[in-house]
């Protein structure tokens, strides 16, 4: 074969190299999961599928968290809340048709939260102070491989984000007057070292007053 | 002619959202017939039926055994006929009792309408014939309407005409298509063999299909360590799906357990259950039945996820949940197993006076825990407070208070001599806020923002 063969052949291999690249790139780029306006610009426009969200122990971050992924379709688990307020959940815009509680998984935490990541959306979970690290891994594992979204108040080693409430301001009560009547939520959100911060309103349809000051800043 | 005793408490059904719930209910009813009945068939929840020559005998007479069942519930309408079907219908009919002689069951029916037949589409089509009455369809050959209507024209005819026995005669069932699950280890909670007997049910089902054939009514029964057996005969309005059998089996313990205590499996399957048979009892072909194989729930895939759930937890570990009506947080929300539906007895959209309106707290306490309000000393509740609540003492932990308001007055039931309660809302100082509610001279915490 001449040599000019040869390259046109190395062309042709190339082309179709890079198409299978492009084909690779086009599966792993999986699309988003829709969050909370307030939050998607602190998480790269949405919530990794499959990913663990591990967050400060506030019930709003985490219904604010899971309220867009289940809108339309989808069902979300709220597990280890014995004292949820049901009417939080329903003002957040969670429908209630397609959420359930688990108030007490006691000792069979890691396999409940297992079992309801294969079907749930969105599973919201206070984590136990004494999860093996092992079982941490598995449950990681597993929403990896069904995509649902999970979203653990407290620790969580290698969480897909790390979001923290920083500081509430509430507005409505007035030296005996008043009745509360909004929250800010001013949360930083740490992605892979990066910090954003951000304020999440409540109710979470309300509009947020005042623009928030967002500080970017790379942490070494 | 077989006589048949059918008792049945109108509306029994609408009276319950939930099937499950309606057959628990009911379970106490078919024991107490039980006692003294022992092949009691069900037909739905608030409906049995059974051959009458027991009770007949066992009370001296058709007149004494009607009289005798009608007394099982306060409601309960009794008929005694020929046949099943005239058996039911002389329980509708009756006042509280009828009882329909033997031989009369033609005239009995005759004047009746034809939609007792139960069958929408054949009703239809006997109304647009000019045919009106059950007498009127009882008249035409039944070779004819078998030619035009089938296998359940002709069997309608035959229940128009008064001389149907079928479904209470024990049936000549080939045994091979009864299915049996062996449980080892022995399982003693509902949900858990609910999730453990589904293979069998699929497969009883599967290998009825298989011949074409469905199961309409069929035998349940559980065999405990001990070696005792309970047993139930089921009957389904269209034919038994595999989850409408998981379901039977679940009722079946759990109204078992109900008897038993309130709250465990303890007595019968305290020991676990080691044996679960499903018996056809009636089959019937395919074709007739087909419509009502098909149209799974949408979320089997959910459904599913959570029964293991259940299985684990229990039946109360899953749990929806619902608003409903009332003052005080907790009293507003509704819990439901999963798979039971919830009852709302307070409709939310009434006025509620003193319920919290704004926004809603994201913890909410049932069982209100005491907190200590401080000011300069402690804060008792009053209409007016003594002094501007400073800290509160909540769990061990010291919290300082930076805004407050109320106290609100909160009144329940005051026209029934009920308290007078306060309600206030506090922000900490780590921006957590609290609704605590009073309850005589102390405070507790209702419920939290956080």
């Amino acid at each position: 074969m001449s040599a000019a063969g040869r390259t046109f052949e190395h062309m042709f291999e190339l082309a179709a190299l890079r198409d299978k690249i492009r084909e690779m790139e086009g599966t792993r780029v999986t699309p988003r999961v829709p969050v909370h306006a307030a939050l998607a610009p602190l998480l790269g426009g949405g919530l990794v599928p499959g990913g663990v969200y591990s967050i400060s122990p506030s019930l709003s971050l985490g219904l604010a968290l899971a309220v867009e992924a289940v809108r339309e379709s989808g069902w979300c688990a709220a597990i280890g809340f014995p004292h949820l307020g049901v009417e939080a959940v329903r003002d957040a815009g969670v429908s209630l048709e397609r959420f359930v509680s688990i108030p007490k998984p006691k000792e069979h935490w890691a396999t409940v939260v297992g079992a309801v990541c294969d079907g749930f959306t969105v599973v919201i979970a206070r984590s136990p102070h004494n999860l093996a690290p092992s079982s941490a891994a598995r449950i990681s594992a597993l929403a990896h491989r069904t995509g649902a979204v999970l979203v653990v108040l407290g620790e969580w080693p290698g969480a897909t984000a790390r979001i923290e409430v920083t500081s509430v301001d509430n507005h409505g009560l007035d030296d005996g007057h008043g009745v509360l009547a909004a929250r800010d939520i001013h949360v930083s959100a740490v992605t892979r070292g990066v910090t954003k911060r951000g304020v999440v309103p409540w109710p979470l349809e309300r509009e947020v007053p005042a623009a928030p000051v967002r500080h970017l800043r790379v942490v070494p | 002619m077989t006589r048949v005793i059918v008792v049945d408490v109108p509306g029994w059904g609408e009276r319950f959202d939930d099937p499950a719930e309606a057959m628990r209910v009911f379970e106490p009813v078919i024991q107490a017939i039980e006692n003294t009945v022992p092949l009691v068939r069900v037909l739905r929840p608030g409906r049995v039926a059974m051959t009458a020559r027991g009770p007949v005998r066992f009370y001296g007479g058709e007149e004494g055994a009607v009289t005798a069942l009608r007394a099982v519930h306060p409601d309960s309408r009794v008929g005694l006929a020929d046949g099943l079907f005239t058996a039911v219908i002389a329980a509708d009919l009756a006042d509280p009792v009828r009882v329909v002689p033997e031989g009369a069951s033609p005239r009995f029916l005759a004047p009746l309408a034809v939609e007792r037949l139960g069958d929408p589409e054949l009703v239809d089509l006997l109304r647009r014939l000019g045919i009106d009455t059950l007498g009127r369809f009882a008249e035409l050959d039944r070779v004819a309407v078998r030619d035009r209507f089938g296998v359940t024209g002709e069997f309608l005819h035959r229940s128009a005409s008064g001389d149907d026995d079928s479904p209470i005669r024990p049936r000549d069932i080939p045994v091979d298509y009864a299915r049996q699950l062996d449980c080892e280890p022995p399982v003693s909670r509902a949900d858990e063999l609910a999730f453990t007997v589904r293979q069998t049910a699929d497969e009883f089902v599967d290998v009825l299909a298989r011949d074409r054939l469905v199961c309409t009514s069929v035998w349940v029964s559980l065999t405990n360590e001990r070696g005792e057996t309970r047993e139930r005969c089921w009957a389904h309005p269209r034919s038994f799906t595999p989850g409408d059998l998981v379901d039977r089996v679940r009722w079946q313990l759990d109204s078992i357990a109900r008897l038993t205590t309130d709250t465990s499996t303890e007595g019968f399957a305290g020991d676990g259950i080691v044996r679960v048979r499903f018996t056809p009892d009636h089959l019937a072909p395919i074709a007739r039945y087909e419509k009502g194989l098909w149209g799974a729930p949408a979320n089997d895939r959910i459904h599913s996820v959570l029964s293991r759930v259940q299985s684990i937890l229990g039946h109360d570990g899953v749990q929806s949940l619902t608003v409903g009506g009332g003052r005080t947080l907790a009293a507003r929300e509704v819990f439901a197993a999963w798979g039971d539906r919830p009852v709302v007895d307070r409709v939310e959209i009434e006025p509620w006076p003193g319920a919290l309106t704004a926004i809603h707290p994201t913890t909410v306490f049932r069982e209100m825990p005491v907190v200590v309000v401080r000011g300069a000393e402690p804060v008792a509740p009053a209409e007016v407070l003594a002094d501007i609540p400073r800290s509160i003492e909540f769990e061990g932990r010291m919290r300082r208070i930076v805004e407050w308001s109320g106290p609100w007055p909160l009144w329940e039931r005051w026209w029934e001599g009920g308290s007078l309660r306060f309600r206030l809302q506090l922000v900490d100082d780590h921006g957590v806020a609290w609704v605590l509610l009073s309850e005589g001279d102390e405070w507790h915490v209702e419920a939290r923002y956080d």
